[in-house]
């Protein structure tokens, strides 16, 4: 059997493995392969998907990890497709380690047993992903991750949803193919708060969000913006620091 | 006032722009430029004048790619990678994806203009959507696709296979779209159908490659034959490119990189036959088999066919006869593949090979249909390039590479200047299950012409003997409606025949006649993709069919007799003034699926034939 790696340019403590993998499932839902981009800052991935509708940006500071030592920036190519097939799901408590040399890269889950998997770093093209957004979201607000997420989910194979703010009480989301709808409301509670620049309403693919709604299980609250036929931007912000960024074209 | 932003946004646009200038990457809208134009002129002339300007533009880097995207095809046939081959029902999803629309319109207006390049390009003109990177791109000073990028994600939707493939696929596609601008899509939509219709036939772009590279048309016959050598004009262009047109003026062929064969002319006349190839000659036994050009670099073995496909995985068998009886390490060798009865030993026909076409089972399929194999050249040898060698010297050295056995043995010969002992031997080919026999010339410039049809080789076959099964292969170049009991059909096609010198394909005949009604349904529906409006660039035609096809499909013609006709374009003039050969009662006989269309027969074969049928006819007695 392969030994782990002894030498080492990058190596992190993440105290959740399940977490960390929670993560990686939402964007191997979107792209088969990203770069772990490291400095001494933390861990930034960032990946757009190949038909160029969502975009997802994680950002995790060196101070969310049990321990994090990088010795020189470092790019790791990860082949998701691969890593997620063969890679347990951790569960709650199971800490994960990582380690990676340039050429090769390991995840370590210690639980009541250990285990080690290991990976060759794949090449993935570097090209600049753009993220410098110049929309102005006149739809601000912030959700109670639960609410949003069920709201989703009883959305399912609605095909289109309309996101629609008319005035500053409710979030409408409504599913143009099984005419259904969820509303988020101040009073209902799963507002936690609104503002409404301009009554906006733009429409978004269901496929893409239904993908990606299991980022809510993350957080107790997250925000949500939007314009009229403007991106969607979901923004998570975790207990330790973590910050998920998502952004979803619109339909025409 | 100028926020720090918006500097950073003025330095990334200039930097970008210097890129392109230094010449690191391509936009694409320079390929679309060509595209486009080339969509509408039909002068060769014109057309080289656009691929120098495209190659002229291009960045060494990536020379390559651009000289397959202009192929419209991603890599070369040989390297047996997967071809995009994306149909248009992944084509409609991404089409929709790209451009907000549902998949109802798509199919919508797909039934309007016929084309879902075109369909591509509107649905962009009409929509605005434009996935994320509308709303990011201001931002980073993006100056559009590259041909890099669209290269790059091209060769992926072809090798993206297994589980989750189909969606992967269809977002990439969608990602490209997204990107595009109108005429970018368009083109974009068309050479994932592989349907490019840009008239450009490789004899253009080594023209093209000769004028950039090497400052003249003139240094053409180098570029052709580096190409001929080796059989990738991307790698070819790369090289040049890189090192200059001397580089590629000694090529030696590479194992691995197939060699475009030597081709035969064709007569009927064994004097004549000898006369042409200087006296004395090499005459072999012609197989009826396929022909295998055969790499061999230490135990690693690969098999070409006549059209360059990599088909080693169909002769697991033959690799194991060239790893036990070719002596060298390195070797490129030329034969013929045959099948035979394994219950007596006995040739059989070509067509039982075509069960070795199926991808599994092979090994089941080798016990029922063993094979020989019938050497008779060899290019490449422990370094030596043999191609620039005579004959003589080649068949040398293949006796010395070769260890002969039952199976794999030197292809049957004699040598002769005797044109009686010439028809002896055919006529012993012919008994013994041979198609005929090929002579060869054995004098000392009878060197190995890859890629060329000339006299040094002249293949006498059994067709030949009688006017009546005098058979020619044709290229459909557009169709005529059927009536009747056809109607709603595809009834006659217009059929051409190649003319190397101007690269075109001149019509012969209409041809109505030998179709099945199976033929019938099938013709239409293998139509139906190459459909043109309008008439392609490399077709030379009086006559207006129904419809205009690209060429494609090669049929195998049986014709009553050469006749003159003011209604075709085929050698006219050549005989009398403004009148071209025809083929009289022309019958289908077969599809021949093997040969492309500049495998067809030329202009000149049919001007010979024509004229040697005249020497018939005035040499017959007169009542």
């Amino acid at each position: 059997m392969d030994e782990g790696l002894e030498e080492f340019k990058v190596y992190f403590e993440y105290p959740s493995g399940k977490v960390l993998v929670n993560l990686l499932e939402v964007l191997g839902a979107l792209v088969d392969e990203v770069l772990f981009n490291f400095s001494e800052d933390g861990l930034t991935i960032k990946a757009l998907d190949p038909a160029q509708v969502a975009l997802i940006k994680i950002q995790i500071p060196a101070s969310s990890f049990l321990s994090y030592d990088v010795k020189s920036a470092l790019s790791v190519g990860v082949n998701l497709s691969d890593v997620l097939k063969s890679l347990p799901k951790p569960k709650k408590g199971d800490k994960l380690t990582f380690k990676a040399d340039g050429s090769f890269y390991e995840f370590f889950i210690e639980s009541i047993t250990s285990k080690r998997f290991k990976y060759r770093s794949i090449e993935v093209s570097s090209a600049e992903i753009p993220e410098e957004l110049n929309v102005k979201f006149n739809v601000r607000a912030s959700v109670v991750a639960k609410a949003f997420k069920d709201a989703i989910e009883d959305l399912k194979g609605g095909g289109t949803l309309v996101f629609e703010s008319l005035e500053k009480q409710h979030l409408i989301i409504k599913a143009t193919d099984i005419k259904a709808e969820a509303k988020l409301s101040l009073i209902g509670g799963s507002l936690l708060e609104l503002e409404v620049d301009e009554p906006s309403k733009s429409s978004y693919d269901e496929e893409y969000l239904a993908k990606v709604i299991h980022l809510a299980d993350l957080t107790d609250t997250l925000k949500v913006e939007f314009s009229t036929d403007s991106p969607l931007h979901l923004v998570l912000t975790m207990p330790s620091g973590e910050l998920v960024e998502y952004l979803q074209a619109p339909k025409a | 006032m100028l926020c720090l932003s918006d500097v950073f946004k003025t330095y990334v646009y200039y930097l970008r722009k210097a890129v392109y200038l230094l010449g690191y990457v391509m936009e694409l809208k320079i390929l679309v430029e060509a595209f486009n134009q080339l969509e509408k002129i039909t002068s060769r002339t014109q057309i080289t004048n656009v691929v120098v300007n495209v190659l002229k533009n291009t960045p060494k880097e990536i020379v390559d790619k651009v000289v397959y995207l202009l192929q419209g095809v991603l890599w070369p046939d040989w390297k047996g990678l997967p071809e995009l081959g994306v149909g248009e029902k992944y084509l409609i999803k991404a089409i929709a994806k790209a451009t907000g629309s549902s998949e109802e319109e798509v199919e919508k207006t797909y039934k309007t203009s016929g084309d879902l390049g075109k369909t591509a390009e509107m649905l962009k003109m009409r929509k605005s959507a434009g996935g994320l990177t509308k709303f990011l791109s201001s931002s980073t000073g993006r100056a559009g696709l590259t041909v890099e990028k669209v290269y790059d994600t091209l060769a992926k939707i072809a090798l993206t296979t297994g589980e989750g493939s189909r969606d992967l696929k269809i977002n990439l596609i969608a990602g490209l779209l997204t990107e595009a601008t109108p005429s970018e899509a368009k083109f974009i939509v068309r050479f994932l159908e592989g349907r490019l219709r840009l008239g450009l036939g490789e004899a253009t772009i080594l023209d093209a490659l000769a004028i950039v590279f090497g400052g003249s048309q003139a240094y053409r016959p180098i570029v052709e034959r580096a190409y001929n050598i080796r059989a990738d004009l991307g790698s070819i262009a790369r090289l040049i490119a890189y090192e200059g047109i001397k580089s590629i003026e000694n090529i030696k062929p590479e194992v691995g990189i197939p060699i475009k064969p030597m081709l035969a002319e064709r007569l009927d006349n064994p004097e004549e036959i000898l006369s042409k190839v200087g006296g004395k000659a090499l005459v072999e036994f012609k197989y009826d088999g396929e022909r295998g050009q055969i790499h061999k670099k230490d135990d690693t073995v690969y098999i070409f066919s006549r059209r360059l496909e990599n088909i080693t995985h169909q002769y697991p068998d033959v690799v194991e006869m060239v790893r036990t009886h070719v002596l060298s390490n390195e070797a490129i060798l030329e034969g013929e593949i045959v099948a035979t009865d394994p219950e007596t030993g006995e040739l059989r026909p070509f067509q039982e090979l075509m069960h070795r076409k199926r991808k599994y089972d092979i090994h089941e399929v080798i016990k029922e249909i063993p094979v020989k194999v019938f050497l008779f050249d060899i290019l490449y040898n422990e370094g030596e390039d043999l191609t620039t060698k005579p004959i003589a010297y080649r068949r040398e050295v293949l006796k010395k590479v070769v260890k002969e056995s039952e199976d794999f043995r030197i292809a049957d010969y004699i040598i002769t200047e005797d044109p009686q002992e010439l028809e002896k031997f055919f006529l012993y080919c012919i008994e013994n299950g041979g198609e005929g026999v090929v002579v060869k010339a054995l004098h000392s410039n009878a060197i190995y012409q890859a890629g060329a049809r000339g006299w040094l080789w002249i293949k006498y076959k059994r067709d030949y003997k009688s006017e009546m099964i005098d058979t020619v292969d044709l290229v459909v170049v557009g169709a005529f409606a059927g009536r009747g009991k056809r109607g709603g059909k595809w009834g006659t096609l217009l059929m051409a025949a190649y003319d190397k010198k101007t690269d075109t394909f001149k019509t012969v005949c209409k041809l109505g006649t030998g179709f099945t009604d199976k033929d019938l349904e099938e013709i239409t529906e293998m139509l139906k993709p190459i459909t043109l409006s309008h008439k392609h660039p490399r077709v030379d035609s009086d006559i207006e069919p129904d419809i205009w096809v690209i060429p494609q499909y090669v049929a195998e013609v049986l014709g009553a007799e050469l006749t003159l006709s003011p209604l075709h374009t085929c050698c006219k003039g050549a005989v009398k003034k403004d009148a071209g050969i025809s083929i009289r009662f022309p019958r289908f006989i077969k599809w021949r699926p093997d040969k492309k269309p500049e495998d067809a027969t030329t202009t000149d074969e049919l001007l010979e034939m024509y004229r040697r049928q005249l020497k018939k006819v005035e040499e017959s007695p007169t009542p």
